[in-house]
């Protein structure tokens, strides 16, 4: 019986890394995540499966990190103002309570980039 | 670390509110309502009570660590002026209620108000109203289950003889009746949550089924003691420590099972796979004339510049093509490279195109052929999703994301 519930218990703990980040709610972004840009976007959207609420949307790039204002643009959707994206990579990290009580989370990745010469 | 201690703080709560209410209810079915609980199970009722509101509050500080950990509006608010909070406000009263005022004919209420919180917020209570009111039924059942077990165990120990024979005939009456109610309000539950779609290969149907399996269990042991040990009572010396053994038993898989259930509500979704746009990263991309097999690339260290790509493409043409150019939003150029061991020394040379035969395949790996990425406007960091797009001479372009691994590793396609 030890010997079983050992066995349960090594499976169960070999399966939690690949389930900890299992939840994504996250529809799509605008900008998409992966796509280079030339210049930072006026906003920034993130869009939803079903009703979540985003409670942390944070901003890491060549500048630093900060936490981006927010606000909501409807049940799905998210907008964060003037995110002002630094060059080179921008990792938007966001974590949110969704609608059957998951704490979901990800990120997108921006890269601002100089305009071609 | 953070989802283990919600994941251990949330099963604990399942024990805590089962005990609780199960007792509560329990006592009110075997006993005539409002019989009097005998001190020990008393005590049970305060104590699970207790660890049920402490657990809520808990669960509600793990919850705010979780969503960022600042007490601003957006994550306040989400804690409190929802579904969950009401939930956790549900626990911590009705669990109070119940360590402070345990086998009142109040304490009803109480129990009614702990089922409520299983309605409220979860997979279950997103799906609509009949799978929030099938789980709650679902619930109580179990929770009188388990807290039957309770009261018959704490009854082995203090009533006599008699007594015991006639509250576990009781026992076993009513409680045929609470078990079909309990895998018919399961088994509701289970399809309401899945849409009637059952998929052996998602990891969600997996843990119903290791939960239906542990539930087979319990039956089983159930079935030992009604059929086996009950009518035995009477005549054996015997059977009435091992009955008592056998409801620790069923006390032990009863925990099991709410493990089984914290693991499966606080890790897994129903509706995994189904959707979710980072699922086509690095995925196998087999469509079309060319079908690309795990496209990756490692991970980069200090920010190189340059970096590598690597995937198996296979020609489903029945004629030969070239990979003649490759380009990425990502890199000034993407180039074709082949490197080579001559003697000792490593050499890497550009080549203007790759063949592929009709029919066949072509790894790049490292060490051998790969994309070259250089004048890379942000370095790969593992995790990412680099869009490239493929020329092929015959096929056109084939459009490709490449899944970021580890430095000098591929990615964990295992998820």
């Amino acid at each position: 019986m030890t010997r079983f519930v050992k066995a349960m218990l090594a499976a169960l703990l070999l399966t939690l890394p690949a389930m900890a980040m299992a939840h994504t709610a996250l529809r799509s972004s605008s900008p998409a995540s992966g796509s280079v840009l030339t210049r930072s976007p006026s906003a920034l959207t993130l869009t939803f499966i079903e009703p979540t609420r985003l409670t942390s949307l944070n901003l890491v790039s060549s500048a630093g990190e900060r936490a981006l204002p927010f606000s909501a643009a409807g049940p799905l959707t998210y907008t964060a103002p003037q995110p002002r994206f630094a060059p080179g990579r921008n990792e938007v990290r966001w974590r949110a309570l969704s609608r059957d009580g998951h704490v979901v989370e990800g990120r997108i990745i921006i890269v601002l980039r100089a305009p071609a010469r | 670390m953070l989802d283990l201690a919600a994941a251990a703080v949330k099963g604990l709560g399942y024990a805590a509110a089962l005990g609780a209410v199960g007792i509560t209810l329990a006592q009110n079915s075997l006993a005539g309502f409002g019989g009097a609980l005998a001190p020990g199970p008393r005590r049970l009722v305060r104590a699970a009570g207790a660890l049920l509101a402490i657990s809520a509050c808990y669960s509600a500080f793990l919850y705010f660590l979780r969503l960022g950990g600042e007490a601003d509006a957006a994550i306040l608010g989400a804690l409190f002026l929802s579904p969950l909070g009401a939930a956790l406000a549900l626990q911590l009263v009705g669990g109070l209620w119940l360590a402070l005022a345990p086998g009142r004919p109040a304490a009803f209420v109480a129990a009614l108000l702990i089922l409520a919180a299983f309605g409220t917020v979860g997979h279950s209570a997103a799906r609509g109203l009949p799978s929030s009111l099938s789980v709650v039924v679902h619930v109580c059942a179990a929770a009188w289950w388990f807290g039957g077990l309770w009261l018959l165990l704490s009854a082995a120990r203090r009533s006599t003889p008699d007594e015991f024979v006639a509250l576990v005939s009781r026992f076993s009456r009513q409680a045929i009746w609470v078990v079909l109610i309990l895998l018919a309000a399961a088994l509701l539950t289970a399809a309401l949550i899945l849409e009637f779609r059952f998929d052996l290969g998602l990891a969600y149907e997996r843990g119903l089924l290791a939960k239906a399996g542990l539930t087979a269990l319990l039956l089983l042991l159930a079935g030992v003691n009604k059929f086996v040990l009950t009518p035995r009572l009477a005549s054996s010396d015997r059977a009435l420590p091992w009955l008592r053994r056998a409801i620790l038993a069923e006390l032990g898989l009863f925990v099991g099972i709410m493990g089984a259930t914290a693991f499966l509500t606080t890790y897994l979704s129903p509706h995994e796979d189904h959707d979710g746009v980072h699922a086509e990263a690095g995925a196998p991309q087999v469509d079309g004339p060319i079908a690309v097999y795990s496209p990756w690339a490692p991970a980069m260290p200090g920010g190189a510049g340059t970096g590598g790509g690597y995937m198996t493409l296979v020609n489903n043409q029945p004629f030969a093509d070239r990979l003649v150019a490759a380009r990425s939003e990502w890199a000034e150029h993407v180039t074709l490279h082949r490197s080579s061991m001559d003697g000792n020394i490593s050499r890497m040379r550009d080549i203007e195109s790759l063949a592929i035969p009709a029919g066949g395949r072509i790894t790049l790996a490292p060490g051998s052929y790969h994309l070259m990425f250089t004048g890379l406007y942000a370095p790969f960091v593992e995790g990412d999703v680099v869009p490239i797009t493929l020329v092929f001479e015959r096929a056109g372009e084939v459009n490709v994301t490449l899944a970021v691994g580890p430095i000098g590793g591929m990615p964990d396609h295992s998820h």
